[in-house]
């Protein structure tokens, strides 16, 4: 009888343990992307990434009350944009998701990310679809209050997410990425 | 003789009083990043190079391009960026602190009017040590510069 509970009792045990990983991978492995598909709002209406198939794609989160990061990623994407010919251009498109639509509208993001390049669109939804689109590309955002009159931050994944033209997510370009980075995931994903 | 090499000593003294209040920091490279007409803040960005013997902070950083000027910094934590206010950018005795993208920066909040490439803005920094410093910062294209 008392083997028996000792046996139970550490089996209960070494399961439990089983569960426990280091905190870091915890974060890890929520963090890995799975892809997929998702539907949010432009200013022209609806837009599917599925209606991007043949393009290779670029995905980012921002907001545009950010004065630093998300206007430097678009500067560099838009320049290595620029050195494609036009035929290539028109088959890379970079969707700016903007997780702030408390304070960003639609039109005023277009005219924001128009300013940078034609390929850039800018789309928002609700917070619940855009953390469900957050989710599915391991990247998170979060509103922080600041003592600031600025009133709120969105603090936010700053990795920008390389789909192929198929629509399956193939990599991450961490923040920071150069110009002949971004040229050389372009050429390597553009088969047809 | 003697009155004119005594009011010549007294002057070059003088000199050498009025020189202490030298320019500790002395700034470089000051611009503003360009951002579409729809933005409604910007960045400042510079190199502050302190050469006195005693650490200095910028503590305040003023213009009238924009409703508010604050001091903010920028970390990467897990992935994420975070941007954060902060009362003070210390720049070490005999070093130097960059303002560049990606950290430290004058953040502009509330801008009156869109930011025209090439204009130049007039802002003014006001440091630890009694230094107040206007600067005319041109408005320019700016790059990842970071990593």
């Amino acid at each position: 009888m008392t083997r028996l509970f000792i046996f139970i009792t550490s089996l209960f045990f070494s399961l439990t343990l089983t569960h426990c990983v280091p905190a870091e991978d915890q974060i890890e492995l929520a963090k890995v992307p799975q892809g997929g598909n998702f539907t949010l709002d432009t200013e022209a209406g609806k837009l599917s990434l599925s209606d991007l198939k043949g393009k290779v794609v670029f995905i980012y989160f921002g907001f545009m009350s950010c004065p630093d990061v998300c206007p430097t990623t678009l500067n560099v994407f838009s320049s290595a944009f620029k050195t494609l010919s036009v035929k290539e251009q028109s088959k890379v498109s970079f969707l700016f998701i903007d997780v702030d639509p408390e304070r960003d509208t639609l039109d005023r993001l277009t005219i924001y990310t128009k300013y940078f390049h034609p390929q850039i669109i800018a789309m928002t939804g609700s917070i619940l679809q855009l953390n469900e689109v957050a989710m599915l590309y391991g990247a998170s955002f979060q509103k922080v209050n600041l003592e600031s009159s600025m009133g709120y931050t969105m603090d936010h994944t700053s990795s920008v997410f390389v789909i192929d033209q198929n629509g399956k997510w193939v990599s991450t370009l961490p923040h920071g990425s150069k110009k002949n980075d971004i040229q050389k995931t372009i050429k390597e994903l553009i088969k047809n | 003789m003697k009155n004119l090499f005594v009011i010549t000593s007294l002057l070059v003294s003088f000199q050498f009083l009025v020189a202490d209040t030298k320019k500790d920091i002395t700034i470089q490279n000051a611009r503003i990043k360009a951002v579409p007409s729809s933005s409604p803040n910007s960045g400042g960005f510079m190199i502050l190079k302190n050469s006195s013997n005693k650490d200095i902070q910028l503590i305040k950083a003023e213009s009238s391009i924009s409703e508010t000027v604050e001091l903010h910094t920028m970390t990467m934590t897990e992935g994420m960026m975070k941007m954060r206010p902060v009362d003070k950018i210390e720049i070490k005795a005999k070093s130097t602190t960059e303002l560049k993208p990606g950290g430290f920066h004058v953040m502009f909040i509330g801008l009156k009017s869109p930011l025209k490439k090439d204009e130049k803005k007039l802002v003014t920094l006001t440091f630890s040590n009694g230094q107040k410093e206007s600067l005319s910062m041109p408005v320019t294209e700016i790059q990842m510069e970071m990593k």
